[in-house]
């Protein structure tokens, strides 16, 4: 942290707000906001006469509050920068520390907030992570209890700068305790945060051991339900604690207990080894608690167009592939933001994001997929009546329909997942090398011979094409009635497509995706499944039988799935007969011509359409 | 009518469909243990052995074991299980489905026929009236709630109980 | 569904007139008549007006019945609440086993239809139909949220400074929490306060929310021992005068089997039990002689001595 405020080309904004981002990769506009730390940087020295003279104590968030702190202070020794800054919502502004400060006149009450701008090439996520507060889990007694702490508070009672030297000592009576006990996972791996914080074993083990360093006789337990070593070097460690005669004592304890005489803590719980309920008198307990998203990432995520998980924490873009990627070309993120983690795992993902980004910087253009969207202006309802419906679909942000003026798309920001071109009601949008031109003619193609004995199967490219693809490396058998229309996401699925396949007589029509939550365009399925809901109703009433569609989210593991979903298919296919489907597409005929009109105003796409029709009439 | 013997059918019955489903999730930390007043004094009495045992479906084990009994219904192991598993009602129902097969403790009998004697758990004796009366408080009247419950009782099959112990 | 828990102003707004159908429970009127005393003297005294049915039947036992068949539970816990309905009066409870029967019952039939129809298919040939949505309320619950801890201690005339007190809730106040929903089940407040509104001290002290081990009179007589001598153990060393109430069968376990207890540990607590209502009835000045403090087993007269 030092280095890096030392460094010429690291500007660090402490004590500072995101605001606003605009633009996109590589051109970023950034407002950043600059609280008032009413102490001016390059007039301080850093004498500390201002906080002798102070007069307000307020609880210091960085002792865990155990210490206190004046209403002007700095953090912690190693804060960068090391200048003051006065707490407002403490100050009561007897302006003593002005009279101290004297020639140097580096305190100026007068400082207001400042907004900056900054043109920023790609941004990096890092915002951490914090711990639970665990007083609402009652039965443990933390903040009734005063020789109950958390890690966290502990860490700073073993620092030998912190508030005790060093020093572990009984809260309630500042004695030195001879047995201390660890409890693992609280909040953790409950109905309160269902994840495993993954870093807590390692540091309690750490913990026993210092502590172990320091009082060679005091009585250390720790309660665990797992304990977790997964990394390198890890399970030896966790060895090194038992051979140290740390005790790990296997069960979740139910309750703490305090003596109301002299604040003595009993530890109630299962000995699993034992298989029976054991009784544990000690004089301090160490709550390892779960480490939790920060409260505003959500709102900072919205920002920056970084979604949150169900956990809180940010969205990766794909959990193995782009572990660094946000949906947000340009943007990434590192460290526990993403998900809890230890040092090295957060130095190596912090390393990784950096070299993310600095492949962008390093070039002065950025390629991106050829895959975008792009608005015909001409076509474009938006310049007559406000409409927008492209912009509320579009999870990056990437069209702008600005009133009175046709919708744009930012090319840049664009991943090409196509729902935005299904769900404009002119066909003004289009995507590249998924026009409608493109995927028509693969369903006039397809269904040029003996149609009603196909089944017309639309796969996302990421996870239902995952799975057929699954299903063929797996030699999984199915039967060959099936043809696939791939595109990039099922969000780009649109009706016309399914109303043209039955229009030339197909036998079946199966559209997949994604399951709910795993797309890789994060809302695409979502949109999708909205807009095919009604599909099966239409064409009921068009006359054909609603067995004959059907959707299906799969992932791109479920090989079985899909193989299963084709035999199924097939049977359907089969038990409704050739007959009965030829009759069907006969009487829907009129309607589904009615629902594909749009199509025929298309040049393009009507060629193809009546050149299937001449082949027709020449038969 | 013969006390119902068909296991699988009363598990179903009793326990609904996913009944064994609802416990699978235990991860096995023994919180419901630490907390339980019956295990602080009878090291024999382990929910969480209760809960990993219907989990693997070995239900007559845990029927057969008279130590289910012992389960007070503190509620305590519902409101502290991490992983929500409602350990006391399950515990009830295994009680309800060990009750049809082998029977019901002593104590529950002879509670049960004063139930359907009286309609009440405790008789009113002529030294409870008297009492009342040095305490100012109104008579008990008898009123003929005992037919409605003995219906009761019959309807549900618990009449069946009345003579029916546990079999040592 | 989970429903927030009430708060004091909110229950304060709807208590004007307020009148219960009592349901008196089985062990209170026959066995323990000093308790209802208390009840009905306090309730009177604070003006909450109560109508009574002889037509109730034992709750019944959330215990042993529920254990025995959970569809009997039901139903009889349904004819009760069928009797409510038809006086159309919210039940009023003395004793911790009754309110969660008939809480859980009025819960449980009103949360899922198809077990209503179950029930209700058993309550046919009674003449009865459950329609579900009963609110049932415990005595302290009425006290705590209708009348007020302010309020209670605005009309006590005899305050019972200095007296040491040990709350016993009892589970079923309180646990089930999503069912109860009425106090904390780890850290409860509602009868701390209406001691200490009283003018007494509620001492802190170990495990204050362990079963009492009433529950198992019936099937095991050592273990319900067992588990009352941990509770008087911590109640003893928390320094305190007397142990108060608010259940029937926590009640028992602690006066009447004291003295087994300490027989066979050959312990000596002398704690004198009370029912809750019984210390208010003293702090509002109710003559001791009405109370029939001499059915108590654990003599109370220290405590009354030192309230004088």
């Amino acid at each position: 942290m030092v280095d890096a405020g030392h460094h010429p080309k690291i500007n660090v904004l402490t004590y500072s707000e995101l605001e606003e981002v605009r633009g996109f990769v590589g051109n970023f506009k950034v407002k950043v906001k600059k609280k008032p730390r009413f102490v001016i940087p390059e007039k301080c020295n850093g004498c500390g006469l201002c906080v002798d003279v102070c007069p307000i104590e307020v609880p210091n968030e960085f002792d865990e509050g155990t210490t206190t702190r004046k209403a002007i202070y700095v953090p912690f020794a190693q804060a960068v920068p090391l200048v003051y800054t006065i707490d407002m919502d403490a100050c009561i502004e007897c302006f003593k520390c002005i009279e101290a400060c004297g020639k140097l006149e580096a305190i100026d009450f007068s400082q207001k907030e400042e907004i900056i701008e900054l043109d920023i090439g790609t941004i990096i996520v890092a915002t951490g992570y914090d711990i639970y507060d665990p007083t609402p889990i009652k039965q443990y007694g933390y903040g009734r209890y005063p020789n109950v702490l958390t890690a966290l508070e502990l860490e700073r009672l073993l620092d030998e700068s912190g508030p005790t030297m060093g020093k572990l000592y009984r809260p309630s009576d500042m004695k030195a305790p001879g047995k201390v006990a660890f409890i693992q996972c609280v909040g953790s791996r409950d109905d309160i945060h269902e994840y495993c914080s993954g870093f807590c074993c390692m540091y309690t083990i750490k913990n026993s051991l210092i502590l172990r360093e320091k009082y060679p006789d005091l009585d250390i337990s720790i309660y665990y339900m797992d304990i977790r070593t997964p990394s390198k070097g890890y399970e030896e460690f966790y060895r090194r604690a038992r051979e140290e005669g740390i005790k790990f004592i296997q069960g979740k304890p139910s309750e703490i207990a305090q003596d109301p005489n002299n604040h003595n803590l009993f530890i109630y719980s299962e000995d699993l080894a034992k298989g029976k309920a054991i009784r544990d008198e000690v004089d301090i307990v160490i709550l390892s608690t779960a480490a939790e998203p920060r409260p505003d990432s959500r709102t900072l995520g919205s920002k920056l167009g970084v979604t949150s998980g169900p956990s809180g924490f940010y969205m990766e873009s794909h959990p193995k592939l782009k572990p660094i990627d946000t949906p947000t070309e340009g943007v990434f993120i590192a460290g526990s933001s993403q998900g809890p983690k230890d040092i090295p795992y957060s130095v190596a993902q912090g390393s990784a994001a950096s070299s993310r980004a600095s492949r962008i910087l390093s070039s002065p253009e950025w390629e991106i997929e050829p895959l975008i969207a792009f608005v015909d202006a001409d076509k474009c309802r938006n310049v007559r009546k406000k409409c927008g419906i492209c912009e509320t679909r579009c999870p990056y942000g990437a069209i702008i329909a600005p009133e009175g003026k046709p919708a744009y798309v930012i090319g840049a920001k664009c991943h090409g997942c196509g729902t935005c071109v299904a769900d404009c009601p002119e066909g003004a949008i289009t995507q590249l090398h998924y026009t409608d031109v493109q995927i028509v003619a693969q369903i006039h193609a397809i269904l040029r011979e003996k149609p009603e004995e196909k089944i017309l199967v639309f796969t996302c490219h990421w996870c239902s094409f995952g799975a057929a693809d699954t299903a063929g490396n797996s030699h999984l058998k199915y039967p060959p009635d099936n043809r696939i229309i791939k595109v990039m996401c099922s969000g780009r699925l649109d009706r016309k497509f399914i109303y043209e396949a039955f229009r030339i007589g197909a036998g079946m029509v199966l559209a997949s995706g994604c399951h709910p939550q795993d797309c890789h365009y994060i809302t695409g399925q979502h949109h999708a499944e909205r807009r095919l809901k009604a599909v099966p109703k239409i064409l009921e009433r068009a006359g054909i039988s609603p067995e004959r569609f059907s959707v299906k989210w799969m992932s791109a593991s479920e090989g079985q799935t899909f193989s299963k979903v084709m035999k199924e298919s097939s049977e359907t296919l089969k038990s409704i007969g050739i007959e009965r489907i030829k009759e069907e597409n006969e009487k829907a005929k009129p309607e589904l011509e009615k629902r594909i009109k749009t199509f025929r105003e298309d040049p393009d796409v009507a060629k193809i359409l009546l050149a299937d029709e001449k082949v027709d009439i020449e038969a | 009518m013969e006390i119902e013997k068909d296991l699988e059918k009363l598990i179903e019955e009793i326990g609904g469909e996913d009944f064994q489903k609802k416990v699978q999730v235990c991860y096995q930390c023994g919180t419901c243990v630490g907390g339980c007043p019956v295990a602080w004094v009878n090291e024999n009495f382990n929910p969480r052995k209760i809960m990993l045992a219907l989990s693997r479906g070995e239900i007559d084990e845990i029927i057969n074991n008279d130590l289910l009994w012992f389960c007070c219904y503190c509620h305590t192991c519902l409101e502290r299980c991490p992983q929500k598993i409602p350990v006391s009602e399950i515990i009830v129902k295994l009680k309800n489905i060990a009750a049809k097969v082998r029977g019901i403790p002593e104590g529950y009998v002879n509670e049960l026929k004063m139930i359907a004697k009286t309609g009440r758990i405790s008789s009113i004796s002529s030294a409870t009236e008297r009492r009342r009366e040095q305490l100012n408080l109104p008579k008990l009247v008898q009123t003929s709630v005992e037919k409605d419950i003995k219906r009761i009782l019959k309807q549900t099959g618990t009449n069946l109980f009345l003579e029916k112990e546990i079999k040592k | 569904m989970k429903r927030t828990r009430a708060t004091k102003e909110e229950s304060n707004l709807e208590k004007e007139n307020k009148d219960y159908l009592l349901f008196k429970g089985c062990l209170i009127p026959s066995s323990l008549p000093y308790m209802e005393v208390a009840a009905r003297r306090a309730l009177e005294i604070l003006e909450i007006k109560i109508t009574e049915t002889d037509n109730f039947s034992c709750c019944p036992d959330p215990i042993g019945i529920k254990a025995i068949s959970e569809l009997t539970w039901l139903s009889m816990g349904a004819r009760n609440l069928c009797i409510a309905q038809e006086i159309g009066k919210d039940i009023l409870t003395l004793c911790n086993g009754c309110y969660e029967t008939l809480k859980e019952t009025s819960h449980a039939l009103s949360e899922d239809s198809e077990l209503l129809e179950k029930v209700n298919k058993i309550l046919l040939p009674l003449n009865r139909k459950y329609e579900g949505n009963t609110i049932v309320k415990h005595i302290a619950e009425v006290l705590y949220l209708d009348i007020g801890t302010n309020q209670i201690t605005n009309m006590i005339k005899k305050p019972l400074y200095g007296l040491k007190v040990a709350a016993f809730y009892g589970c079923h106040l309180v646990r089930p929490s999503d069912v109860m929903n009425f106090d904390d089940p780890e850290e409860p407040k509602s009868l701390d306060e209406l001691i200490v509104a009283l003018g007494a001290d509620s001492l802190p002290r170990m495990r204050k929310m362990f079963c009492c081990g009433a529950p198992l009179l019936g099937v095991n007589m050592d273990l319900s021992l067992n588990i009352a001598k941990e509770n008087l153990d911590n109640i003893k060393t928390s320094g305190v005068d007397c142990i108060v109430t608010l259940c029937p069968f926590c009640q028992t376990q602690f006066d009447r089997n004291q003295k087994v207890v300490e027989r066979r540990f050959n312990k000596e607590y002398n704690l004198p039990v009370f029912y809750y209502p019984e210390l208010l009835c003293l702090a509002l000045g109710v003559d001791p002689y009405q109370l029939g403090f001499d059915l108590h087993i654990v003599k109370v007269d220290q405590v009354l001595n030192k309230i004088k």
